[in-house]
């Protein structure tokens, strides 16, 4: 069985349906990528895969357990979020708001012990924030915060991490060094990613397989070499979509009539 | 003093001052008055209840040091305590600097049971049994009608919940004018001085009545302060890090609700301490509630029988009502701090 | 188990709560009071119109009458500091301890009463009376606790013969009601009815009180008049106890045209006289008798 299962998911909101029957089955160690025009579910797709949001009908399970019927520690102990637009206090450290991560684990009762420490710590390295974490979370610069809501994802030690837009507001650079970022913690630690991206070239690169939604169904589910290629891409974007080889990478462009 | 989150030393240096003035101010509570009792006497008699030396104080100044002063000081350390936790794990819960302990109804329901305690079972005269039992009664049930209204199901948040309090005061209120209006003038000045909020019938029985609440409720609500760090991020953030939301926000609001509901019936309404009192903590060490609640608690019982002090000795021998010296007060204080911090207020 | 915990705290504080039966000083002081306290405006008028004034080291920040000879301690009745009214007393060989032997009271601010009581000083309250027996059982009251029995029956007396003679004095009106509308605030009118105190005293006096028509249980004879009903029991005699003017009234809508403006029937009393039931009751009468009497007569007022 596959570490996450989609299985024929809908999701309501009042009379609009946002999902419908959504079926996904997403291996451990893969990352995923969402994609599709505005509206089409992605951020109900993959908030509903985090546990938060009301299911209609359908269910989600990961590592074999139905997240529904969690609560929201044990399901915050499978499944990490980095959401769209990340509510940060101004106030708290980058060490402490990281740190927040580790509240699955030790619940909000007790301290962080010696284990939840070492882990902050760790996460602060790998993402280069070790000289920002006495710091203000409101003085840093928007790459800087992106880095640190990632690093508070990668501290919670889940082994599924749902993204959704993780690159919003960042410049070229910044989206490319956190992607880069999050390949290797696949790489590496056999994270399993679920994300949605909005730019095609970066999820065809990125993402082992693509998902294209559109108005709540799943249209194309694959490799993303194939899901790229294919005829309903250009189809559902309602635009003349273009794959170009550069030095074997896919590089999707739209072409104007 | 420099923006920024606060140094260990900062949080050291700020609690020590707090604990300073908090034996400062229980020892004015003692010593201080309209009847000038030398302060070594004072202390010699205390010390002479443990055993050691003997007291030169007269019967009537012993009474008035232990059966007048000694009980309206704890009482005011309680309510002082209580309802500064209360405001604080309020501004926490909803996220909102302007919440104080009678946001969901607390003040309404409590005014609403006095009045008719003091109206109706009373026709005219405060008793001094009904009135504090309706007044608990009356908040607790406000405080249960709106969580009912605003406070159940996945959907639900602090917007709802606070409008919900809004509706529920809204009418609780209307009906406490309904009956005023239609009750003679004596009750009318019953139920505003009771309003008002005062410690001067605190008593030992009183005391010993609001302490288990205050007790359990205060610390319920200083232990909340981890959560309410990680709930900082937001409603859904704060799921998906494991934060048990909606059981956080029950808890938290009943623990606050039940302490600032007994305080309410024993001094009427205090206003201000709630509000600022965690204000003042936070411009000192901080955003994170695992240091504003404690420091609270301490911070606000000091301020309470400082400015009871005051109230009770200024205009003797007449006293002044206690929400107008805190006030006075606090808000100056407040203004200092603020003025010296420009900080963020979460 | 949350709702059950709860109500066992609710019970055990409703029994805690009950108030302490405090022993109430039974023992009377076989001399006078040397240190008396009065926390009420009438009982101070009362003192020292029996005598007692030289024993009253203090006094409520509303006593004012009479104009002379009043203590200069002055306290807020309605936030008194029970400290310092413990030491309020001067200290004298006769008198050694600060504590008052008597403190009148007309309502139980800071539970006053109760703490004073404990500590083993005699209080008594004295609050508004409803009728004018229990006004003179007032006096008498403050007579036997202040050593002056006799002046005490003696002001009852001169009262009874004041009022009697008033009341005797309205020409019986078989055939005339004199409806009367009593003011107490304006905006919105409030009004008595005949079953309090000063109604009590109109009522006496063969007056239609308009208020009692319109009074319910709940609000405890003071009820809140509407303009236009004021305007249809179209009184005969309006009394302003609050701070209206009779020049003010006469420019209401609602009062325009009511008899008692017509005839120049509306008199201002005293807000002091009327809101006591001491001393001045006698002049309080007077007041309200020769206003029946010059209705009935068809004289102007003012």
């Amino acid at each position: 069985m596959s570490w996450v299962e989609v299985d024929r998911l809908s999701v309501k909101a009042g009379a609009a349906t946002l999902l419908s029957d959504v079926t996904l089955s997403i291996e451990a160690g893969t990352w995923c990528t969402i994609i599709g025009p505005n509206g089409a579910g992605k951020t109900t797709l993959v908030e509903a895969v985090a546990g938060l949001r009301r299911v209609a009908s359908g269910s989600v399970q990961i590592a074999g357990q139905a997240i529904g019927d969690l609560n929201e520690r044990e399901r915050a102990r499978l499944v990490s979020l980095v959401p769209q637009h990340p509510q940060v206090p101004a106030g708290m450290t980058v060490r402490d708001y990281v740190a927040l991560g580790r509240v699955a684990n030790h619940g909000v009762l007790r301290a962080p012990n010696a284990g939840d420490h070492q882990v902050v710590e760790s996460v602060l390295e790998r993402l280069s924030l070790e000289s920002f974490a006495q710091r203000d979370v409101a003085t840093l610069s928007g790459g800087e915060r992106q880095r640190m809501v990632l690093a508070r994802a990668l501290a919670q030690s889940t082994m599924v991490i749902v993204l959704d837009e993780p690159t919003t507001g960042l410049d070229l650079r910044h989206q490319m060094e956190l992607l880069e970022l999050l390949k290797t913690e696949v790489a590496d630690c056999g994270l399993t990613i679920i994300a949605t991206l909005h730019d095609l070239t970066l999820a065809g690169q990125f993402a082992d397989r693509l998902v294209l939604l559109d108005q709540g169904v799943v249209v194309v589910d694959g490799p993303a070499r194939d899901v790229v290629r294919s005829r309903e891409l250009s189809e559902h974007y309602g635009m003349n979509l273009r794959v170009i080889d550069v030095d074997g990478s896919d590089v999707i462009v739209p072409v104007r009539h | 003093m420099r923006a920024g989150p606060p140094t260990e030393q900062r949080v050291a240096f700020v609690t020590g001052v707090t604990v300073v003035g908090l034996v400062v101010a229980m020892v004015c509570g003692l010593v201080v008055g309209p009847t000038s009792i030398g302060t070594w006497r004072v202390v010699g008699d205390v010390f002479s209840h443990v055993g050691i030396g003997h007291s030169t104080l007269t019967g009537l100044q012993s009474t008035i040091i232990w059966q007048l002063r000694a009980p309206r000081m704890v009482l005011g350390l309680l309510a002082g305590a209580m309802l500064a936790v209360a405001g604080g794990t309020y501004q926490g819960v909803f996220r909102n600097p302007l919440a104080d302990p009678y946001l969901l109804g607390v003040a309404a329901g409590a005014g609403l049971g006095a009045t008719i305690a003091i109206v109706d079972v009373g026709s005219g005269v405060s008793t001094p049994t009904w009135t504090p039992l309706l007044a608990f009664g009356g908040a607790m049930i406000a405080v249960a009608c709106t969580w009912l209204i605003g406070g159940k199901g996945l959907r639900s948040n602090a917007a709802t919940l606070i409008l919900a309090g809004v509706a529920v005061s809204a009418l609780l209120t209307s009906a406490q004018t309904f009956l005023q209006q239609q009750s003679s003038a004596n009750s009318i000045t019953h139920v505003y001085l009771w309003l008002l909020g005062s410690l001067a019938s605190a008593d030992w029985q009183s005391v010993l009545l609001v302490v288990p609440y205050v007790a359990v409720c205060t610390f319920v609500c200083v232990l909340s302060g981890r959560a309410l760090d990680a709930m900082s991020v937001g409603e859904d953030e704060s799921r998906s890090l494991g934060v048990r939301v909606s059981q956080v926000r029950l808890i938290v609001i009943a623990a606050s609700s039940l302490g600032t509901a007994a305080i309410v019936s024993a001094v009427g309404l205090i206003g201000f301490v709630g509000i600022i009192v965690p204000h003042i903590v936070r411009l000192l060490v901080g955003t994170s509630y695992r240091r504003i609640l404690p420091i609270s608690v301490i911070f606000g019982a000091a301020f309470l029988v400082f400015c009871d002090t005051i109230a009770r000795t200024v205009m003797a021998p007449s006293e002044l009502p206690l929400g107008v010296v805190t006030a006075v007060i606090g808000a100056p204080v407040f203004v200092v701090i603020l003025s010296f911090r420009r900080g963020s207020v979460r | 188990m949350f709702r059950s915990l709860r109500l066992g705290l609710a019970l055990s504080a409703s029994i805690l709560a009950l108030p302490v039966l405090s022993s109430s000083d039974a023992a009377a002081t076989s001399s006078p009071p040397e240190c008396v306290v009065s926390l009420s405006p009438t009982a101070t008028e009362t003192l020292f119109a029996i005598g007692a004034g030289s024993q009253v080291q203090a006094v409520d920040s509303d006593s004012d009458y009479p104009t002379t000879g009043l203590p200069t301690k002055r306290i807020n009745a309605l936030n008194p500091s029970v400290e310092a009214v413990l030491g309020i007393c001067k200290k004298t060989a006769s008198h050694p301890s600060t504590k008052p032997d008597l403190v009148v009271i007309s309502y139980d601010a800071n539970d006053i009463q109760q703490k004073l009581t404990t500590l083993g000083v005699k209080v008594v309250n004295q609050d508004a009376p409803t009728t004018l027996s229990a006004a003179y059982a007032q006096i008498t009251q403050l007579g036997e606790l202040t050593g002056h029995v006799q002046k005490a029956n003696a002001l009852v007396g001169s009262l009874k013969a004041t009022i009697d003679a008033d009341i005797a004095s309205v020409p019986s009106h078989p055939n005339e009601k004199v409806t009367v509308y009593y003011e107490i605030s304006t905006n919105p009118y409030y009004s008595l009815t005949s079953d309090t105190f000063v109604g009590s005293l109109l009522k006496s006096l063969g007056l239609v009180n308009i208020a009692d028509g319109d009074s319910t249980s709940a609000d405890a004879g003071y009820p809140q008049l509407s303009g236009e009903y004021i305007a249809s029991a179209n009184p005969k005699l309006i009394f302003l106890a609050g701070d209206a003017s009779v020049a003010s009234v006469a420019k209401r809508p609602a009062f325009k045209e009511t008899s008692a403006v017509v005839g120049h029937h509306v008199v201002e009393l005293s807000a002091d006289i009327a809101s006591r039931w001491g001393p001045r009751l006698g002049s309080l009468m007077d007041q309200l008798t020769a206003a029946v009497k010059a209705v009935l007569a068809g004289q102007k007022l003012g």
